[in-house]
């Protein structure tokens, strides 16, 4: 059986056996993970383009999370509410990462083969420059509009941005229930519209671009393709997927936890990319939508069933950040070997 | 150009280091006593750090997955510990019980890497990623008997910290403590750091070594010399892994704690960023590199903390620290990229 | 299904429609058969696809292109040929912009392109102005369909789609890319489904499409095929030729590197022959492609690639050195169907024997298998056969197996594969010894913990440096600071430290310069001759093989053709290597 296959089913598996032992009730099982859809579903989406054009998996998504954070921050300091609030913050974010997502499409392309640790890298440091900026810039250098943002002392934004004006703007259109169960329909359609968009993309030229270019480097630039022009788009588009993304998960929540929200984003959504099939060098929409039911199933019955069965739901807890990690590192581990140049097929 | 590039991380840090001087002895801050926690710090993390030179110069990467090897280490601790072995005594115990541990992970995790070949550093990183998790169910059901390491209430798992204060904390960095002029400098901790950097100088001297050296910096031809490659690579690993262990041995003696559960996540990041910092290029590493990119990282580390506090702004040093480390590691990698490419 | 189409009817058909042949029609004529590009340069400079005036090209210090002219008009198709190493694919690469020139400092002359003066800095350029390429080494991609293939970078798109988004983000219409694959297969006259996967397809329809892409160009001008026959069979070759035949009749021009002369004496209007870098001539046969004049040109074509020859007196002294050794045959190692996957150059189901003492030359184009058989051996690449060492099978392929068993290798990729070049002279030149032979290696009482003995070390490569006259400061210097020569001596110094019985050497004075050939070449010999070594010297250089070796083998496509003696003419070496027994040339 493919990897392709076996992946999912052993997700599928644990799933199952989680959801058993831990006597939760199939509607708010299904309610969290329509949840987890919404929030998580277009980050995940934003990984398949770069892995579709052979550069891993970006895990500088992060960089795309923190440019949406950004964009929040800004709308909220200048007061600015409801509708036009988001679309100012969408219109931030997205500048900010198209920015940001060729800087790091400039500096993936010094690294070939190297730029899965890269990203991470990447990911790190946008990490300490965004805190740097809004923990000690904001009331020094930068003057705030709205005070009541800031720490008591003046200096750097409260740990948490409330952002009561943007609640149940977006998750409550076309909601409607099927018994227990909750179906923000709007939402929904919003997260299956990124995946049919990312699926266009596949089938357009520059898709197919990304496709040839992933395969070989070389082939590519012998049929008169600018490898590094594609590679740069790549990373671009999944910034700025992954900035819209990640403004869909903080809306939803509806709190912005200022420091920490944008944090192993990468690592969850790549692990739910792994989870429904994808490899690190072979990923379509279809395995993302799988992987963020599956591992997000997985997800919310494993503490619960780590209480039910030690007795101890810290098990549960180091249980689920197992999986996530170890998924991606299983697929690397995997997709290394079929990548070894003894197996190469010309 | 290329002594150059090398030099871009190692100016950046002494000059920033510098202004750092200058702005502590503006604010009071006593040198003596900035120059011996150097010297502390430099064997306390040196050690970590020196544990990456054998896969560096095996051609197999920076270890991002340090903590196979710190979680060796601290499975020797632990033993000890629950033996209440005390003094010397017990951090050598530490340190032996830490050695087989450290060679049956570091042959799995050889393993691992040697079938990831050229996607070493990021495999190596997830290994290290998920091993932590791992590990913690291990900590929450382990079977250690020593109340002080036990969780007060209940009296079951790992207390995420262990005081070692009635065991062996600073055994080694009170051993042959001598001060001159008001400072205090930690001889034996310091023999014990250069023994143990000219112990790996005379291994990359021997046969093996020189096999280990030759299979990173050309395969094919260590290959064709009738080296086997792989075991070569294997051994390198165990290597970087054993003296992992014994690196966060000296560590959390020096410390005064045990650090279980998620504490050595990160901890491969300062490490690579220090040796990175003393000029190690990839392959060409060499102790020196250690050595003088551990003390300019470390004190970096060190002055920032109190200077930051006397700004009123305590994070400011951890994120400047954390921007130091990742940009380190960022520039390393797009400056051997661009050599390639 | 690839059936011989009617050569002459086309033909007549071109040259009615094509008023650029006809306008070379005096030079044609030439009763000799041969004429100087130059002078027809002169006579159609407005019509010429393609002009190159002296076009030059250096690599560091190697000149791998001097001054080359060649013209080239729509609708001909101009033959280059050239024994390797001449410079032909430098020329190509220059006409398809690859990188790889620019890299390393472009080149000097003209390309004229359409008469408009033109240097390609991608090959993306190359494609934009009208010249497409078929590449030796396939550029397909392996995990799309052949539609996908043929169609790509060409794609049909749904109208709507395009307006809509540009051209990048147009939708690719799967349906009208698979007609139109099928159209231009069905056309060439083969039978491929659109649908199947470039990656399954066999080595010979890979080529079919990589050709399929290139006539699927809207405004192909020039069309460049680098070997384009080398894996195909004489049917497909035929069937290939054909449809170039019929690209060419609607006004493409074609350079057609081969070097299969009958191909090219068959279906080129035109030859530019390249010896070391420069045209040696170039031919315009009178009446192109008839039977009775093709086997003369063939003949006139193989003199001029090999040039003539200046005797060597070192040649009959080694013979009379080797005579002596080959009365006692004992054999050395025997090769029964050994069979090696090396990619790109594999070796085929080998039978041959070697005997104690000799030295045998493997010898082909590259590509057809001569540097895998040492390769094969030290197990670098999978091999599968049987193999016995002086009786002894040998059941493992793997260096140092073979190190035990006194065998060794140079292989032809010094710098990746023979040397560590941060590491010095000294060190290079002992390090397998010590590693393997325990030579050079201090007593030790500690168990596992064994030092070089640096004294013996140095005595060795002072020794070898004063044997092998290395020009270097000192033992201490780091290898890759050294000329290629000076290289290859260590690598000889190493082997020699080894003492191996059997040595396989693969292209020992490759990108070495004239005088240090000559000195390795004589190391060799004295390798054999002083320490009995029997020697496996494979190599492209025919005329160093011939100088040195006892036998040369020839192989053609993976194959061991033939084994022929040092005396035998070059001419049947080079019909050897293209794979033509003597009888069917006659």
């Amino acid at each position: 059986m493919k990897p392709g296959q076996r992946v999912p089913l052993i997700f599928a598996l644990l799933s199952c056996l989680g959801f058993y032992y831990s006597d939760m009730s199939p509607s708010f099982v299904l309610n969290e993970v329509i949840t987890r859809f919404i929030r998580d579903g277009v980050m995940v989406l934003a990984l398949i383009i770069p892995i579709r054009a052979g550069m891993g998996i970006n895990f500088s998504i992060v960089v795309g999370a923190l440019c949406a954070q950004v964009g929040l921050i800004l709308a909220v300091d200048f007061g600015l509410g409801s509708l036009s609030g988001i679309l100012v913050m969408a219109l931030v974010g997205m500048a900010l990462s198209v920015v940001a997502g060729l800087v790091i499409g400039i500096c993936l392309n010094r690294v070939k083969n190297r730029e899965m640790i890269t990203t991470i890298i990447i990911g790190f440091l946008a990490t300490s420059i965004y805190q740097l900026i809004f923990m000690v810039g904001y009331g020094t250098l930068i003057t705030p509009t709205n005070p009541e943002m800031m720490l008591s002392r003046g200096i750097g934004i409260r740990n948490m941005v409330d952002l009561e004006m943007f609640r149940n703007v977006l998750d409550t259109l076309w909601l409607f229930k099927i018994g227990r169960i909750e179906i923000p329909l709007f939402m929904i359609l919003m997260v299956c519209g990124f995946a049919l968009m990312i699926k266009y993309i596949t089938m357009t030229r520059l898709g197919k671009k990304f496709q040839v270019v992933g395969e070989s480097h070389e082939k590519a630039l012998a049929l008169g393709i600018n490898v590094a022009n594609v590679r740069i788009k790549a990373i671009v588009a999944s910034t700025l997927i992954a900035c819209l993304g990640h403004l869909f998960y903080i809306l939803n929540i509806g709190m912005l936890n200022v420091y920490t929200a944008h944090m192993n984003t990468d690592i969850f959504s790549c692990a739910a990319l792994m989870a429904g099939g994808a490899t690190v060098i072979k990923a379509r929409v279809r395995h993302g939508i799988l992987g963020i039911f599956l591992f997000h199933t997985l997800f919310i019955v494993s503490p619960q069933a780590g209480q039910n069965i030690f007795g101890n739901p810290a098990l549960g807890e180091y249980f689920r950040s197992f999986v996530a990690y170890g998924t991606i590192a299983f697929a690397l581990i995997l997709n290394a070997r079929s990548l070894a140049p003894g197996s190469k097929k010309n | 150009m290329k002594r150059f590039g090398v030099q871009i991380p190692q100016v950046f840090i002494i000059v920033f280091l510098a202004l750092m001087v200058v702005l502590a002895l503006g604010l009071d801050i006593p040198m003596n006593w900035i120059i011996s926690d150097a010297l502390v710090r430099l064997v306390m993390n040196g050690v970590l750090v020196l544990s990456l030179v054998p896969m560096l110069k095996a051609g197999i990467g920076i270890n991002f997955g340090l903590p196979v090897g710190i979680i060796a280490g601290l499975l020797g601790l632990c033993i000890s510990v629950n033996f209440r072995m005390k003094g010397l005594w017990g951090l050598s115990a530490g340190m032996l019980f830490s050695v087989p541990v450290a060679i049956v992970l570091g042959y799995g995790y050889g393993a691992i890497l040697n079938r990831v070949k050229g996607k070493e550093e990021i495999t190596a990183t997830f290994v290290g990623f998920s091993f932590i998790p791992l590990m913690n169910f291990f900590w929450a059901i382990a079977p250690f008997s020593n109340p002080s390491m036990l969780w007060p209430i209940g009296g079951k798992g790992m207390r995420p910290v262990i005081g070692l204060k009635s065991y062996f904390a600073k055994a080694l960095n009170h051993l042959w403590m001598v001060e001159v002029m008001g400072v205090k400098i930690p001889v034996g901790l310091l023999l014990f750091f250069a023994v143990l950097c000219l112990l790996l100088v005379v291994f990359f001297r021997t046969n093996f070594g020189r096999a280990m050296t030759a299979v990173g910096e050309n395969e094919q031809f260590a290959r064709l010399s009738g080296i086997n490659v792989t075991r070569v690579r294997t051994w390198a690993i165990i290597l970087s892994t054993l003296i992992a262990a014994l690196g966060i041995c000296v560590y959390a003696q020096s410390y005064g704690f045990i650090e279980l559960y998620d504490a050595p996540l990160m901890m491969a990041f300062p490490a690579a960023s220090a040796i990175l910092v003393g000029g190690s290029m990839g392959r060409h590493t060499h102790i020196v590199h250690v050595v003088i990119g551990t003390f300019l990282f470390q004190t970096t580390y060190l002055i920032s903390g109190p200077i930051a506090n006397e700004m009123m702004l305590p994070e400011v040093a951890e994120i400047f620290r954390l921007m130091i480390t990742n940009g380190i590691i960022l520039y390393a990698l797009l400056y051997e990229g661009g050599k390639t490419s | 299904m690839f059936e011989l189409q009617n050569f002459t009817g086309m033909r007549s058909n071109r040259e009615n429609t094509d008023c650029g042949i006809s306008k070379n029609m005096p030079g044609l004529q030439n009763p000799t058969g041969t004429h100087s590009c130059r002078e027809s340069t002169n006579c159609s400079i407005s019509k010429n696809m393609l002009e190159l005036r002296n076009i030059s090209k250096s690599y560091g210090r190697f000149q791998a292109l001097k001054s080359v002219n060649l013209t080239i008009s729509p609708g001909e198709i101009h033959g280059l040929v050239g024994v390797n190493g001449s410079g032909k694919s430098t020329l190509l690469n220059i006409l398809s912009g690859q990188r790889v020139i620019r890299d390393t400092g472009g080149f000097k002359g003209e390309l004229l392109f359409e008469n408009a003066d033109r240097k390609f800095a991608d090959p993306g350029q190359a494609l934009g102005a009208g010249i497409g390429m078929v590449h030796q080494e396939f550029a397909l991609i392996p995990g799309l369909s052949v539609a996908d293939n043929i169609c790509l970078s060409n794609e049909k798109t749904f109208s709507w789609s395009q307006k809509l988004f540009g051209d990048d983000l147009a939708c690719i219409n799967h349906q009208a890319n698979r007609n139109t694959a099928s159209a231009i297969l069905g056309h060439m006259g083969i039978d491929l489904s659109p649908d199947l996967m470039a990656g399954d397809l066999s080595v010979a329809m890979k080529q079919f499409v990589e050709l399929a892409r290139e006539f699927n160009r809207d405004h192909l001008k020039l069309l460049l095929l680098d070997e384009p026959t080398a894996v195909l069979g004489n049917r497909d070759a035929r069937c290939l030729m054909t449809a170039v035949k019929e690209i060419a009749a609607k006004g493409v021009a074609v350079l057609y590197v081969s070097h299969r002369l009958e191909e090219v004496v068959s279906c080129c209007d035109s030859m530019t022959v390249l010896r070391n870098g420069a045209v040696v001539d170039c031919i315009r046969p009178k009446q192109p492609g008839q039977n009775q004049d093709s086997q003369n040109q063939i003949k006139t074509l193989s003199n001029l690639m090999v040039g003539k020859k200046v005797k060597k007196t070192r040649r009959s002294q080694v013979n009379q050195v080797n005579q002596v050794n080959r009365v006692n045959k004992i054999k050395m190692i025997r090769f029964s169907s050994f069979s090696v996957e090396k990619p790109g150059d594999r070796l085929d189901s080998l039978d041959l024997d070697i005997f104690q003492g000799e030295i045998l030359g493997v010898t082909s184009l590259s590509g057809h298998g001569r540097t895998a058989l040492g390769a094969g051996i030290m197990g670098l690449y999978p091999a599968k056969g049987a193999v016995r060492l002086k009786g002894q099978p040998i059941r493992s392929f793997d260096p140092l197996q073979m190190i035990k068993k006194n065998i060794w290798m140079l292989p032809e990729d010094r710098r990746s594969e023979g040397l560590l070049l941060g590491h010095s002279i000294m060190e290079n030149m002992t390090f397998a010894a010590i590693q393997t032979r325990k030579k050079f290696v201090r007593k030790s009482v500690i168990p596992f913990v064994r030092f070089p003995d640096q004294k013996k070390c140095r005595a060795y490569a002072d020794a070898a440096r004063e044997a092998l006259d290395i020009d270097c400061r000192s033992i201490y210097q780091n290898v890759g600071e050294l000329s290629g020569g000076n290289q290859q001596k260590v690598c000889i110094a190493n082997a020699l430290a080894m003492a191996p019985e059997l040595l396989f050497v693969n292209d020992p004075t490759r990108g070495i310069d004239i005088a240090a050939r000559e000195f390795i070449l004589s190391q060799l010999l004295k390798a054999q001759s002083h320490h009995g070594m029997t020697l496996v010297i494979s190599s492209g250089e025919l005329d160093e093989l011939k100088r040195i070796c006892d036998r040369i083998a020839v192989l053609y496509q993976g194959r061991l053709f033939d084994v022929l003696t040092p005396d035998q003419s070059e001419k049947e070496y080079l019909l050897a290597c293209s794979g033509i027994r003597p009888e069917e040339a006659v």
